[in-house]
């Protein structure tokens, strides 16, 4: 199964570069388009909380993994920042009140987008990792149910 | 509409504010995804929007972009409908 790494930077500059080379990754294989969007908001959404919480606004490095089962997308952000776990943050969901604060919408949508999201720290280096299951082609789209 | 290019929606808000506008028909036809920046900045000129009284209405959400709409519970907050028609029927009328 083909897989892809894309090592970048946490500037804004980079992102449409990942977009990029997530495009061509996944044109090699016979997914649904709504997956394709799916994993763009979950790459940008975990990309946008490395540069915000990971290293505190400065520029670092991360790397992006995607891997492909029969299946599922396995997806892995690496990063070398300070410690922060995804999965510990509390969302607060939105209501039709506005002026309610919005809290960790980013990662609403990752939790609610994925099929699992787990995180893990080894040697300084953050792990979080993404599973995304694989639809038919064919298959009506999971938004539209 | 990604981190990187939500500073494209923040401006188009903020120059059609300045420009005195109180109806905001936003086509989305050809926004792909759309992550959290892009529904901030929408909440945002939402937010402007209603302060001046005025009204703005989504169409053509793509069936990913609609999705993340429902998943984040914008769609509760939004005027969103089908097509651009349905949208200039909306402003026209006023309706809430």
């Amino acid at each position: 199964m083909p897989s892809c790494e894309i090592r970048c930077t946490t500037l804004p500059s980079s992102i449409p570069e990942v977009h990029d080379r997530i495009d061509r990754y996944l044109a090699t294989m016979d997914v649904d388009e709504g997956l394709s969007s799916d994993l763009h908001v979950v790459i940008d959404e975990l990309a946008s909380n490395i540069e915000k919480y990971a290293y505190d606004g400065r520029p670092g490095i991360y790397t992006v993994r995607i891997r492909r089962t029969e299946l599922c997308l396995e997806i892995e952000l690496e990063d070398e920042g300070k410690e922060f776990d995804p999965t510990g943050v509390e969302e607060t969901p939105v209501t039709g009140d506005v002026d309610r604060p919005i809290g960790h919408l980013g990662i609403l949508l990752v939790k609610r987008i994925a099929n699992g999201l787990s995180y893990s720290r080894h040697d300084g280096i953050n792990v979080t990792a993404v599973v995304m299951r694989i639809p038919y082609k064919n298959n009506i789209h999971e938004g539209d149910r | 509409m990604d981190s990187s290019s939500v500073g494209v929606m923040d401006d188009a808000f903020r120059q059609a504010f300045s420009d005195g506008a109180l109806s905001l028909l936003v086509d989305m036809s050809r926004v792909e995804y759309i992550s959290s920046g892009g529904l901030r900045s929408f909440l945002l000129g939402f937010k402007e929007i209603k302060k001046k009284e005025g009204k703005m209405v989504l169409c053509a959400l793509s069936p990913s972009v609609s999705k993340v709409f429902k998943l984040s519970g914008f769609n509760t907050i939004f005027d969103i409908v089908p097509g651009r028609e349905d949208a200039l029927v909306k402003l026209r009328l006023g309706s809430p």
